[in-house]
């Protein structure tokens, strides 16, 4: 199954990385900000500034971009990932400074491989933007971490390995931190149940479509 | 090595010249916790100590770890609201309006004005009661042992007013998708007004117990300093960020609700120290108040409280008793639950303690396929173990008391 592609909705503006709390967004303070100029009225669907600046300096890093709700989402080559987030941080009109959130996400119900995805939120301090990253691994593959790039994403990046089992390369601590050290599984994982045994998981696994359970 | 004394008619004591213990024994490990009152919850710290100065400090956490994940993961969307009162429960309808702003965010409802208005109140009613069990029980750890009961006879009003509004007290479940299914009762905005009315005495009333007190003043000032790069690069939000310096508040940068039509200030620190965490707090107090009045004055004194009714907000109670369709629609609704189109969302909100965030992956089922909680003490408290570096062992409970953590919201 192909990766979902959120479809756009017709009330927003393509090409901002800002992030209206509404369909309609409210005048924020955005003066200033080179990241995510928006395009005039009626402009063609013009690519969002943010790409063309991390397409230009890596032309083959990108790998997709969505739009929904007005949230500007990049996906990201899971090699690229370390250069990009470095890119970002640094490049004066980008400033991305702050690593707002970062976790995994179990992709193995919609699309075959790679089984998972690791989720960034940025957001500049300076420009007052906000962006997400994606990058994809799989089961048994490696992804660079950022904690070099941003010492706050240190303790996110453990529990995603405690959670998922994604292993980033070159974190600093890279333990268990909130499930005991010696647990005997990554708990979202999606083949392992809420309460119960992992055969009834399985079986409710091979289920397509997520039941209405009457019964719980 | 040892010498030994024979104090009249006594036994032998031992008496250890302190300057030849060798380097090996100098230095000792302690546990600071998970059973003590001062880490404001199940938290340990493992810490090397040198004399009585930290070397290094190593958090352990997870003893309250429920799961909320997986449960949101297992949960339709309306289930998914009393789940977070349980995470950071000192400020439930903080969290209660993250996940439903979340959640019409991502289904697209529009919620009314007046709605927008009362859960601003609701917001920065649970913001004091945050700040005020945080003032509380910060000074109590730093030996001001009275101020606790001041500040909990304050918290009991707020707690009064969620009880009269919707039943409970600390797990309040105080909204839902789309606003509120009932109404403002008879005298609650009065009683607010009282609340309100009575809070800058109170809190001078603080203010004269802590500013000029010399021990207070010691143990508070210089200690625990973050710079605002250090703040930036730690992903440190809310009162935290701004004691350094930084002036991000999302209330501010991405305004929701109704923010952008309050008259209100960022209140923001100079030096980054605990001094100016307890100034930053205290401020924030006062802008809350002043913003409650606003709101209590701008309100639309009558008018929808819920949004209209769509596949994703809650068909009325009322009718669903007398008439048999009605009846029905609320029932499916419920047993079945909405479905919110395929997409992804984070929304951030400002909670008391920082940013609190949700990311929501939907593919179009009633149960979100991914649902991330952004914990705003489990970010903070990161910065914990460089604070700690070179400091005395006597401030660390005031190094946990600044950062000001829930560990609800730290272990989830």
């Amino acid at each position: 199954m192909p990766e979902q592609q959120p479809r756009d909705t017709p009330g927003h503006t393509p090409g901002t990385a800002s992030e209206g709390q509404r369909e309609t967004p409210r005048p924020t303070q955005s003066e200033g900000n080179t990241a995510g100029t928006l395009p005039p009225q009626g402009a063609p669907r013009a690519e969002p500034a943010v790409v063309a600046r991390i397409r230009g300096a890596f032309p083959d890093a990108i790998e997709g971009v969505t739009n929904f709700r007005g949230q500007l989402t990049i996906r990201i080559r899971n090699e690229a990932i370390r250069p990009v987030c470095l890119f970002l941080r640094d490049e004066p009109d980008l400033r991305f400074d702050m690593i707002a959130d970062l976790c995994g996400v179990d992709m193995i119900k919609l699309r075959e491989i790679p089984r998972f995805d690791v989720v960034y939120q940025l957001y500049s301090v300076p420009h007052n933007q906000t962006l997400r990253l994606k990058a994809a691994l799989d089961e048994w593959g490696t992804i660079d971490s950022v904690t070099p790039v941003w010492p706050g994403a240190n303790w996110p990046e453990r529990e995603t390995y405690d959670m998922f089992g994604i292993v980033f390369d070159g974190h600093p601590d890279l333990r268990r931190i909130l499930l005991p050290d010696d647990w005997h599984e990554f708990p979202l994982r999606k083949e392992v149940p809420q309460e119960g045994d992992r055969h009834e998981a399985d079986r409710w696994l091979q289920k397509q479509d997520v039941p209405v359970r009457l019964t719980e | 090595m040892a010498n030994s004394i024979l104090p009249a008619g006594g036994t032998a004591i031992e008496v250890i010249d302190e300057r030849q213990i060798d380097e090996a024994h100098r230095s000792i490990t302690l546990n600071l916790g998970p059973q003590h009152p001062s880490t404001h919850g199940v938290f340990r710290v493992v810490i090397d100590l040198e004399g009585e100065v930290i070397t290094a400090a190593r958090p352990v956490m997870g003893y309250l770890h429920r799961g909320v994940e997986k449960l949101f993961e297992n949960h339709r969307y309306p289930q998914l609201v009393p789940w977070t009162d349980r995470t950071d429960y000192l400020a439930a309808p903080s969290n209660n309006l993250g996940i439903c702003l979340a959640i019409e965010k991502l289904c697209g409802v529009e919620v009314p004005e007046r709605a927008e208005y009362f859960r601003v109140i609701l917001a920065e009613l649970s913001r004091i009661a945050s700040h005020l069990v945080w003032l509380g029980t910060h000074c109590l750890d730093l030996g001001a042992l009275s101020m606790v009961l001041y500040a909990f006879r304050e918290r009991e009003m707020i707690l009064d007013l969620f009880e009269q509004f919707i039943g409970a007290r600390l797990t309040t479940n105080i909204m839902e998708i789309g606003g509120f299914t009932r109404d403002i009762p008879e005298g609650w905005v009065e009683k607010c007004r009282d609340f309100i009315a009575i809070l800058p005495d109170r809190m001078r009333e603080y203010e004269d117990m802590l500013s000029a007190n010399p021990i207070w003043l010691n143990r508070t000032k210089g200690i625990g300093v973050i710079s605002p790069e250090d703040a930036v690069a730690y992903s440190l939000t809310g009162p935290l960020l701004r004691a350094s310096g930084v002036a991000y508040d999302i209330r501010k940068a991405r305004p929701y609700l109704v923010y952008d039509r309050l008259d209100w200030e960022v209140p923001i620190g100079e030096n980054g120290d605990t001094y100016d965490r307890y100034l930053v707090r205290m401020e924030e107090m006062r802008q809350s108040r002043a913003m409650i009045e606003q709101c209590l004055d701008q309100m639309p004194a009558s008018g929808p409280f819920l949004a209209r009714e769509s596949n994703y907000v809650m068909p009325p109670h009322l009718p669903s008793q007398y008439n048999a369709e009605d009846m029905q629609r609320h029932f499916v609704w419920t047993i079945k639950g909405p479905r919110p189109p395929k997409g992804e969302v984070y929304v951030s909100t400002e909670q008391p303690k920082g940013e609190l965030g949700f990311y929501i992956i939907s593919d179009g089922s009633p149960i979100p396929y991914r649902l991330h909680y952004r914990a705003p003490s489990f970010w903070n408290l990161q910065i914990l173990p460089k604070l700690a570096q070179g400091a005395m062992l006597a401030d660390m409970v005031a190094l946990i008391g600044t950062i000001d953590i829930v560990l609800g919201d730290v272990d989830r």
